[in-house]
């Protein structure tokens, strides 16, 4: 045995040393004892995540976030994510928790975990409060003018379960709610919770029309595979802001109005 | 670049492209001559001079100083505040009906300045009254002259009418897009909608000659 044979063996455990560790999740220990909760945030998705004045990331999860870390007396730390980065970023433990709309699928829940829900996505209809409309059906009529907006998912919708509407195509959202807001049209079909931005500027009071037979998305907080002891403080956490009004607050504080397809909430879960 | 073109998925929707092409046609055509009833008013104002001619220049130059896309947006929703509301195809009409006055008023005003006053001096002594003048005299001469200017505001207005897509009027570029957001064929698309603009406006161009040569003598080349 030579000296280099050391000196290989050495420069060998120097690289071991070097290399990247792949994380692991953080148990709720780990993460009350660090004090410090690590929260996937998509700053390009408001109202949920966007920009301020001052640069800082503001909106419903970061709201959400924060009485999550205040509730285990832990300090929140945001890492910015876009929508393809969820996932990853959980099974490589560079979150702790995800949010950003990150709906469950079987899909994702083969590799990730996920909370309760705490939000939902479905195609329902904005009318005025004033208009005569009172079901998804009523809107079925050829006297009924649609505003949607061009490209969209919500015009297959409209395509299979209001063919007798008048459609007009607008080239993005802040144009569809004018039209809709000065009249020209009676309706926006569309997940509508997100128009609430658009829609609080105006003055005229809206309803929401539902459709009982509407896909549901479920948006969850998603969450490292296997980690139950954090997944069981998560879910206990969620039903306590989902009963004592904090979530549902929020939600029409970022929002501009109420969930138009509520979550049924259950002690049981 | 691997990108196979697929012109087959666009002819099944060549009928709905031709009927946006009608939309579109419709637009131009109705803003053009409206235009040239309100620019021949106006023009005849600002060649007489006086209070009139000012107002028709505060007119002129805004409606020519500012963006067409303007113009409309203020039309279309701007207006509806004030209690105002057009259908998208009327207001987009009023809107380029407007623009095409300011412009045409402009190019008719040259014609009129280019009638020799000796032809006027002819009416006169022929014991013409002013209408007599106008449609003798005037506006033979008016036409033959700006001819290739008018011919040139058409086209461009026919161009034009592509910012009716934004309004959610269905017309050529409207339907275009439409197209567009199912298929993602988007080079077959627009390559399909601009060859549909060149055809359509080659057949105006030649059709406005020949009418130009024939009811005003005008000395236009047909192609």
């Amino acid at each position: 045995m030579g000296a280099f044979t050391w000196i290989g063996r050495l420069a060998g455990l120097a690289c071991l040393l070097a290399a990247p560790v792949a994380a692991e999740a953080h148990s709720l220990d780990q993460i009350v004892s660090a004090k410090t909760l690590v929260v996937g945030i998509n700053p390009n998705l408001p109202p949920l995540g966007s920009f301020d004045a001052q640069n800082k990331i503001q909106g419903f999860d970061v709201d959400i976030a924060n009485k999550l870390g205040a509730m285990l007396g832990v300090t929140v730390q945001f890492v910015q994510v876009n929508s393809a980065d969820r996932v990853p970023y959980l099974v490589t433990g560079k979150a702790d928790l995800m949010m950003g709309a990150l709906t469950r699928t079987p899909a994702r829940a083969q590799v990730i975990d996920f909370s309760l829900p705490i939000q939902t996505e479905a195609i329902s209809a904005l009318v005025k409060d004033a208009s005569s409309y009172k079901t998804m059906e009523d809107l079925n009529s050829s006297s009924v003018k649609l505003a949607e907006v061009r490209g969209t998912t919500p015009l297959d919708y409209v395509k299979q379960n209001l063919p007798n509407a008048q459609v007009t195509l607008y080239d993005n959202y802040p144009d569809a709610v004018r039209a809709f807001e000065q009249g020209r049209d009676n309706a926006i079909v569309d997940v509508v919770d997100y128009l609430g931005a658009y829609t609080k500027q105006y003055p005229a009071k809206t309803r929401v029309l539902t459709d009982k037979n509407a896909e549901v998305d479920y948006d969850c907080i998603g969450l490292a595979f296997g980690n139950a002891t954090l997944k069981s403080w998560l879910n206990v956490a969620i039903y306590e802001i989902e009963t004592d009004g904090f979530l549902n607050d929020t939600y029409k504080k970022w929002f501009g109005m109420a969930p138009a397809y509520p979550i049924p909430v259950s002690p049981y879960f | 670049m691997h990108y196979v073109l697929h012109y087959g998925q666009i002819t099944p929707y060549l009928p709905y492209l031709m009927g946006g092409m009608l939309i579109s046609l419709a637009l131009s055509i109705l803003s053009f001559t409206g235009g040239m009833v309100i620019g021949l008013f106006f023009a005849m104002l600002r060649h007489e001079g006086g209070i009139p001619a000012r107002l028709v220049r505060c007119y002129v130059a805004f409606f020519t100083n500012t963006p067409q896309l303007v113009q409309i947006y203020v039309i279309y929703f701007g207006l509806p505040d004030f209690g105002i509301l057009f259908s998208p195809f009327s207001a987009v009409l009023i809107g380029m009906t407007l623009n095409a006055a300011g412009y045409l008023t402009e190019i008719l005003r040259g014609g009129l300045i280019s009638v020799h006053q000796p032809e006027l001096d002819a009416a006169e002594t022929l014991n013409m009254n002013r209408l007599q003048t106008l449609r003798h005299v005037i506006l033979p001469h008016l036409f033959r002259v700006t001819m290739p200017a008018l011919t040139n505001q058409y086209i461009l207005m026919t161009l034009g009418t592509s910012m009716a897509a934004i309004f959610g009027v269905e017309e050529l570029t409207g339907r275009a897009f439409n197209i567009n957001s199912t298929t993602f064929r988007s080079i077959e698309i627009f390559t399909t909608v601009a060859g549909l603009y060149v055809v359509v406006t080659f057949i105006a161009t030649i059709l406005l000659a020949l009418f130009g040569r024939w009811a005003f003598r005008a000395r236009v080349p047909v192609v």
